[in-house]
């Protein structure tokens, strides 16, 4: 499933953030080097690079065998997954496009330590996207990344090596709802499962496009947090809601299911017309069942009354029993026995 | 039997004019709901059905059945336009009969209490307990009037839901409107109170009002009085006893 951006990003290895001193060596052969090498000097197309590269990234079992000090779990794998690359919207460019200066020095490709890799990978997308990288230059994802490292950068959201192709304006609502599980929701989980809750999430996971996933109000590359009241928020409210006002913006799209993170006045009102709910149809409910048993009991006729119609019951049993084995009809004597005090059945 | 008919006094009630007829198979029957009566319970049970099949699967998108309906109505666009057509009438036909008794209270004076009219009275009250000493064998089931207590209820509410669901749903259904009344936060209000009143109706209709009006046993499995507005006078003696009394005093029907 190609929606899934994220795992395919910690598939590939790429985002996970530990140092690492150099990549490869053991891994690759004297034979796979000279098909390499023979490919470089002879002047490489994009196929022949994809294709060259893939000779050791495409086997699942390629890890990076020269572990980093104080590794915890299982080794980084190194693994390119090409069916999934070849159908991203990517498939036309060469590896060396976006991993830039490491071709030539393979297999022993030697990582610039002094950059950071994560600070490597956005030159790399900002290399074609620059739009998209100035607008991500004023989110507050980049400021917490120039910050402490911490923040996302371009392939947290949209994975490496499986980018799809996305029409704005087009997107289905599949894939709106997958962005927002899949990418935003890898670190809003919280914020993900609130908005699950309001209409607009719900009318997208019914298919309905034109709702709005998280990017529509928060923007694709600029992400902003979106206060109540704030002119900013205004405007993301108007991209589908025309007349929306400040007071528009203090609808809150983000409360956990019960309210708890609300203001009090919701949850009165959530408690008031839950206890409502529950008490009137019990109520209802309650009177309904006790009407049924007693016309149940009406109709049934001969149980007697009260909490004794059980033991009425069996001894019923009992003498219909005695009777068949005696061969005796049923006696009128007996009918009137067994017919109930109230004498308003069938007056219901 | 079959010679006599009771024609309408002509006095207007709140309720109606109200007639005896007897059917070509010789059943007296009195007729109990005009054909206004007739007609703004069947828009009201149509429209409320309409609303009742489009919007919970919305409320329960995530549920497996939800797509399914989804999917039958043709997607939430559809379910939505059906569902605010299936609103606007049923607030229409609300909005008339609010007009219809305004009318017949304003204009024709008719008596709001007494045992011809829709709204509470004491007798209600004592009805009721009558009823639960019944349930328990504790007492003779209650002499019933024109309307039981249970009959008023479900009357009244509609007037309960309208306000509550009516208004919350026009909130949501024009929301930049709302807001320049109100503040946003006043449309997850809207929104809890659409859904909570909404699931309370839709339970009340299906547990608690079918029972009473077609699954009691006198009348199972369905009293068709509301659609032909026609009832079997031997069925008013045993199910609303004190009405009977009354229209055979007051020369209506011909006693059994």
């Amino acid at each position: 499933m190609q929606s899934n951006t994220g795992e395919k990003m910690n598939m590939t290895g790429v985002g996970l953030p530990r140092p690492r001193r150099h990549v490869g060596r053991a891994a690759a052969s004297a034979t796979l080097l000279a098909a390499l090498m023979l490919g470089l000097f002879v002047g490489v197309a994009s196929a022949q690079d994809v294709e060259g590269c893939l000779i050791c990234h495409g086997d699942p079992n390629f890890t990076d065998p020269t572990p980093a000090e104080n590794q915890e779990g299982d080794d980084l794998s190194l693994y390119v997954d090409s069916e999934v690359f070849l159908s991203s919207v990517h498939k036309e460019l060469k590896c060396s496009d976006c991993h830039e200066g490491f071709l030539l020095t393979i297999p022993n490709h030697q990582l610039d330590m002094d950059k950071d890799f994560r600070q490597v990978a956005i030159e790399a997308c900002e290399g074609c996207h620059q739009e998209a990288f100035q607008e991500y230059q004023t989110s507050d994802h980049a400021q917490r990344f120039y910050e402490d490292q911490a923040g996302p950068i371009c392939i947290s959201c949209h994975g490496s090596h499986a980018i799809r192709r996305v029409n704005l304006g087009e997107e289905s609502a599949d894939f709106k709802m997958s962005m927002a599980r899949d990418s935003c929701g890898q670190c809003h989980a919280d914020k993900f499962e609130q908005a699950s809750h309001e209409f607009h999430f719900k009318a997208l996971s019914l298919g309905y496009e034109r709702a709005a996933t998280c990017f529509d109000c928060h923007g694709f590359h600029d992400n902003l947090a979106l206060t109540s009241g704030e002119p900013e928020t205004v405007e993301a409210c108007r991209q589908c809601h025309p007349g929306a006002n400040e007071g528009f913006t203090y609808f809150q799209m983000h409360l956990e299911e019960g309210f708890q993170n609300a203001w009090w006045g919701v949850r009165v009102v959530y408690y008031f017309f839950s206890t409502l709910l529950v008490v009137v149809l019990v109520t209802g409910i309650a009177y309904t069942t006790v009407h049924f048993q007693k016309e149940t009991r009406t109709i049934l006729g001969v149980f007697g009354r009260g909490t004794g119609r059980l033991f009425g019951f069996i001894r019923q049993l009992e003498e219909e029993s005695m009777r068949e084995r005696e061969g005796r009809p049923n006696g009128p004597e007996d009918q009137s026995k067994d017919e109930p005090e109230n004498d308003d059945r069938g007056m219901l | 039997m079959a010679e006599a008919t009771y024609p309408a006094t002509g006095e207007e009630r709140l309720e109606g004019a109200a007639v005896a007829e007897t059917n070509v198979e010789g059943r007296d029957y009195y007729v109990r709901f005009s054909p206004y009566h007739r007609l703004s319970h069947f828009v009201m049970m149509t429209t409320f059905i309409g609303c009742a099949l489009t919007g919970p699967p919305l409320k329960y998108s995530y549920d497996f059945w939800a797509q399914a309906m989804m999917g039958f109505w043709g997607g939430v666009e559809n379910a939505g336009l059906i569902h605010r057509v299936m609103a606007g009438f049923m607030v229409a036909d609300f909005v008339i009969h609010v007009l219809y008794l305004g009318y017949h209270i304003g204009l024709k004076k008719a008596k709001i209490f007494g045992p011809d009219s829709i709204f509470f009275w004491k007798k209600d009250l004592t009805d009721a307990l009558g009823m639960v000493k019944w349930f328990f064998d504790r007492g003779p089931r209650p002499r019933f009037e024109r309307f039981t207590f249970w009959e008023k209820f479900d009357y009244w509410a509609v007037f309960w839901g309208i306000a509550m669901i009516g208004t919350s749903g026009f909130a949501l259904w024009f929301p930049t409107v709302t807001s320049t009344l109100v503040s946003g936060i006043f449309l997850n209000v809207a929104r809890i109170i659409h859904g909570d009143e909404a699931i309370l109706a839709i339970g009340w209709i299906l547990f608690v009002h079918l029972y009473n009006s077609h699954l009691r046993m006198n009348v199972f499995p369905m009293d068709p009085v509301i659609f032909t507005g026609r009832m079997p006078v031997e069925h008013v003696k045993h199910d609303k006893a004190a009405w009977y009394d009354r229209l055979v005093r007051e020369g209506k029907i011909k006693p059994e």
